[in-house]
């Protein structure tokens, strides 16, 4: 390959690094955090931001329409993109395009005001939904950098599989599976947190990131509450005899107790809990209800929250549909002066004795904490989970944590750049200088690379990136070293320089296949932070290969015989 | 160009890197308290708070009694705690019932808690992590073994497995006795210096190749000393670099990452010791091994009066061996061979 192509290469390389590049710098460094944020919201929430932003605008350029002055100069330039969508409907309506455009050439542009707020209002949208998609194409920072929850979510389907006659195929578990992300989707959306990523993982498991929601508790809730709520008849003889058998130092095991003949068949006991002050399940003793509920929560339509105007408490307002509503009107009639109890996951969650015949389906619930109604109502909203998830891990850092991190790696990345830096430069002189040119384009197109495919840079992988600046002049040194030992033998430059080249390459080689046979087997361990230092490493190896071999060369032979120079400036000793 | 004799220090060598190895490993299982798992390995909850009334970790355990859990300091300030509960596999939706309760008996001991960050690996996590990693390490390991044994031979490619076997005991013998956690980043430290030992130890064995095929009128002994030598300065110049950027992580971070560097940190200095004292000083007794089989096959079979020379090195100079040479001239022939249909593979391309 001649020199040209070579540096023709090279150019190219670094042209498509600036192009990958480009979306990460123009987000970190000039996306101000408002807009930042915005972009990571949820539709919803982007589309209230761009109707009010509208709104904000129109009144301004109403008030502006009303001045002659401002009529006639030329529209302010937060506003100029309103002329291409004047441009358009003139068109559109066959007038005749004005020559000159001021405000009120703009305006006449559009049918009404309102015809103008919509022109707004979707500018304003797509120019965050831009930056929405802009974000998909940066360098992401990890959830321990940026702050925020990830869950790993494990899908049990013993629960599944009793409920079923046969045995579950690939395709049920695939489609319980989907079905519960789905659920999730809904639940985390209208939670109205930031927009969440909800993936399915190759071991069906299910991951779930959630930038900027450092509590790990509110989620949760969400996530793991199956949701499966129903109302029962209490049965008073046998929570009476279940609390006599309980007192005695009776034991109850899985929902029976443990000696047969204390309880008739078709009665299951629950734990009655309450929450104690810290939001703490308190055991409140044992109840005894049907095996199955009185009135399944498959009916409940609707919930809402509210708070008791006497008491102060929350109350749960359950709305149910006509069949539940005749269903429960019975009930109700037939067990009046009962206790009736609200089970929630197996877990008597309230008790309330029926005083009279309750019609028209809407029930009212005392007894749960105020976030725990809301989160109910959502729950219930969005319909139960198919399959029962369990968390396998979880992981939730604090947004100021994370800045901190980020802001000590940058600092270790610099730090430990300058001084390999330096020390090349003095100790190679003027092929260190090469090294070090090489070691900045290393860096430049490893970031560029991983910018290019979304890749989330977390703690490890910022440790994988010092590593390589590290490793990476090593290619450097194993040439240099053989073309000082060729120089020492008498050679000239360009002798030196090729054959010291053309010896190191296999060793290099061999060297560096090797650090990648062990960073791509590191690549399949584990899902997390490994992960991305193996990916780091990995890349680093291929970009250095690249940049040590490739790029510096090109720069020794450009030397040569570009510059004429006969001499390698390459260590103190050698002339 | 000065030759140092390295493997005049093979014995005193062979002793320090037992001894040491020997030492970290008994004092870790037999006095220490075993290896320090972090939650990546042992199932349970990591909780990070900062509790500016606590005074130290003793009150923070006191605090948690019932829970039995292990407290360390984070930070500077002296006021951020790190709490890990192992899961004990009862309690149902451990992570949330242990998590609330955390914060509960911390707030009504203390008052003012905030969580900085929460942790939690479920049971069944943990305990496929950690065959995974093993299956890997001893996967990827192989796979380095075949590549070396193809480029060079199978004693190279054993000697320079020995050496990383012999780092990879040496590191986590420190990180044992020190009671340095061991996490999902001690994997990715200990894989890292496999790789990096590695590279080390192929560059001066690939100067052990080449010259033993130049230099013919020298000891096998000797090429190692002047391979070792040739390539010192390339060797020390990458572990400084090396060094300079893992010491800067060491330096300017904390927690997990940090112990991460101070694991590279050790790694690379036994990486770059074990290539010069410990890898090369192998490949010589493994020489030494086989040219003293030779050396009795060879008076084998001149007793039994000829019979078939059962290798090649003795079939080419039947009489009179100079082993020593004989290997060096054997490696270079293979190597050459190699060469030569590398480049009738290449012309082929072309």
């Amino acid at each position: 390959m001649s020199k040209t192509m070579r540096f023709l290469l090279v150019l190219l390389c670094v042209g498509l690094g600036v192009v990958f590049l480009y979306p990460t710098v123009s987000w970190y460094f000039f996306t101000d955090s408002e807009m930042q944020a915005l972009a990571n919201g949820t539709r919803d929430e982007i589309r209230s931001w761009a109707v009010d932003e509208a709104t904000q605008a129109l009144t301004e350029i109403e008030a502006l329409a009303g001045d002659s002055d401002a009529v006639a100069s030329p529209i302010p330039d937060e506003y100029a993109f309103l002329e291409d969508a004047a441009k358009r409907n003139y068109k559109v309506s066959n007038r005749d395009v004005p020559r000159e455009w001021n405000l009120g050439a703009v305006l006449n542009g559009f049918r009404d005001y309102d015809d103008v707020r919509t022109a707004l209002e979707s500018h304003y949208r797509q120019s965050v939904l831009d930056l929405k998609d802009m974000k998909n194409r940066i360098l992401a920072l990890g959830l321990d950098l940026s702050g925020g929850l990830s869950v790993v979510l494990e899908p049990d389907f013993s629960a599944l599989e009793e409920a079923s006659t046969e045995v579950l195929s690939a395709e049920d578990r695939n489609a319980a599976l989907e079905s519960a992300l789905e659920v999730i989707n809904n639940r985390i959306d209208t939670f109205g947190v930031t927009e969440p990523q909800i993936r399915k993982q190759l071991d069906d498991s299910i991951l779930i990131d959630i930038p900027g929601e450092a509590d790990p508790e509110r989620v949760n809730s969400f996530l793991v509450g199956k949701g499966s709520l129903g109302f029962y008849i209490v049965d008073d003889e046998g929570t009476a005899a279940i609390r006599q058998y309980t007192a005695s130092g009776g034991k109850i095991v899985d929902r029976r107790p443990e000696e047969d003949g204390i309880l008739a068949e078709g009665l299951q006991v629950l734990g009655y809990y309450t929450k104690d002050d810290y939001g703490i399940d308190q055991f409140n003793g044992w109840i005894v209800v049907p095996e199955t509920a009185g009135l399944d929560g498959s009916h409940i339509v609707e919930a809402q929250t509210d708070t008791d105007p006497t008491t102060l408490q929350p109350l749960v307002t359950f709305r149910l549909d006509t069949e539940g509503a005749t269903i429960f009107q019975q009930l109700t009639s037939e067990n009046k002066n009962k206790l009736m109890a609200v089970v929630l996951d197996d877990k008597v969650k309230a008790s309330a004795a029926i005083r009279d015949t309750i019609a028209g389906g809407r029930v009212q619930v005392e007894g749960f904490e105020y976030d725990e109604a809301n989160d109910l109502a959502v729950v219930l909203r969005t319909g139960s989970l198919p399959v029962q998830l369990e968390v396998r891990t979880l992981q939730s850092v604090g947004a100021s944590l994370g800045a901190d991190t980020i802001r000590a790696g940058l600092r270790a990345i610099l730090i430990g750049f300058g001084l390999v830096f330096v020390f090349m430069a003095v100790w190679y002189k003027g092929a260190g200088l090469v090294a070090d040119i090489a070691l900045a384009l290393n860096l430049f197109l490893l970031t560029a690379l991983l910018s290019s495919f979304n890749f989330t840079l977390t703690m490890t992988s910022i440790a994988g990136l010092i590593l390589t600046v590290g490793m990476s002049v090593d290619a450097n040194v194993i040439v240099f070293e053989r073309i000082k030992e060729e120089l020492r033998l008498g050679k000239g430059r360009s002798a030196a320089v090729d054959t010291g080249f053309k010896k190191a390459f296999w060793t290099v080689m061999d060297a560096q296949i090797t650090t990648l046979i062990a960073a791509l087997f590191l690549s399949q361990l584990g899902k997390g932070p490994v992960q991305g230092f193996a990916i780091t490493l990995a890349w680093g190896i291929g970009c250095s290969l690249f940049t040590a071999l490739f790029v510096s060369r090109l720069i020794f032979d450009i030397g040569t015989e570009g510059a004429k120079r006969r001499k390698v400036s390459i260590a103190w000793g050698i002339k | 160009m000065k030759v140092y004799n390295v493997t005049r220090f093979r014995g005193p060598a062979l002793i320090v890197s037992i001894f040491l190895i020997v030492v970290f490993w008994a004092y870790t299982l037999f006095i220490g308290d075993g290896f320090n798992f972090g939650i990546d390995f042992q199932a349970g909850l990591n909780i990070t708070v900062d509790v500016p009334a606590a005074s130290d970790e003793e009150a923070i355990r006191d605090a948690l009694d019932e829970y039995s859990p292990q407290v360390q300091t984070a930070g500077d300030a002296g006021s951020r705690f790190i709490i890990r509960i192992a899961d004990d596999e009862e309690t149902e939706n451990f992570q949330q019932v242990t998590s609330r309760g955390v914060t509960a008996r911390l707030t009504e001991r203390f008052g003012n808690v905030s969580e900085v960050s929460e942790e939690y690996i479920g049971t069944s996590f943990a305990g496929s992590l950690a065959t995974q990693t093993i299956w890997v390490t001893m996967i990827a390991m192989g796979l380095i073994l075949l590549y070396v044994w193809i480029r060079f031979r199978l004693n190279y490619a054993v000697s320079a497995i020995t050496a990383v076997f012999h780092d990879v005991l040496f590191l986590l013998g420190f990180i044992g006795a020190f009671g340095l956690e061991f996490s999902t980043a001690t994997i990715a430290a200990v894989l890292t210096i496999i790789g990096y030992s590695l590279n080390d130890t192929i560059v001066i064995f690939d100067r052990v190749r080449e010259n033993s095929r130049i230099v013919k009128d020298k000891t096998f002994r000797d090429i190692i000393n002047l391979s070792v030598s040739q390539s010192l300065s390339r060797t020390l110049i990458t572990s400084l670099t090396t060094l300079l950027a893992v010491v800067a992580i060491l330096v300017f971070s904390s927690g997990t990452i940090r112990t991460f560097a101070l694991s590279l940190v050790i790694g690379v200095l036994v990486g770059t010791y074990s290539s010069i004292f410990v890898a090369s000083p192998i490949l010589l007794a493994w020489h030494d091994r086989d040219v003293r089989k030779t050396h009795d096959s060879v008076s084998g079979t001149a007793a039994s009066s000829g019979g078939s020379a059962p290798s090649s090195s003795t079939r080419s100079r039947p009489s009179a061996p100079e082993p020593v040479r004989q290997t060096a001239e054997e490696i270079a022939a293979a190597t050459e061979r190699r060469a030569k249909s590398k480049a009738k593979k290449k012309k082929k391309k072309r």
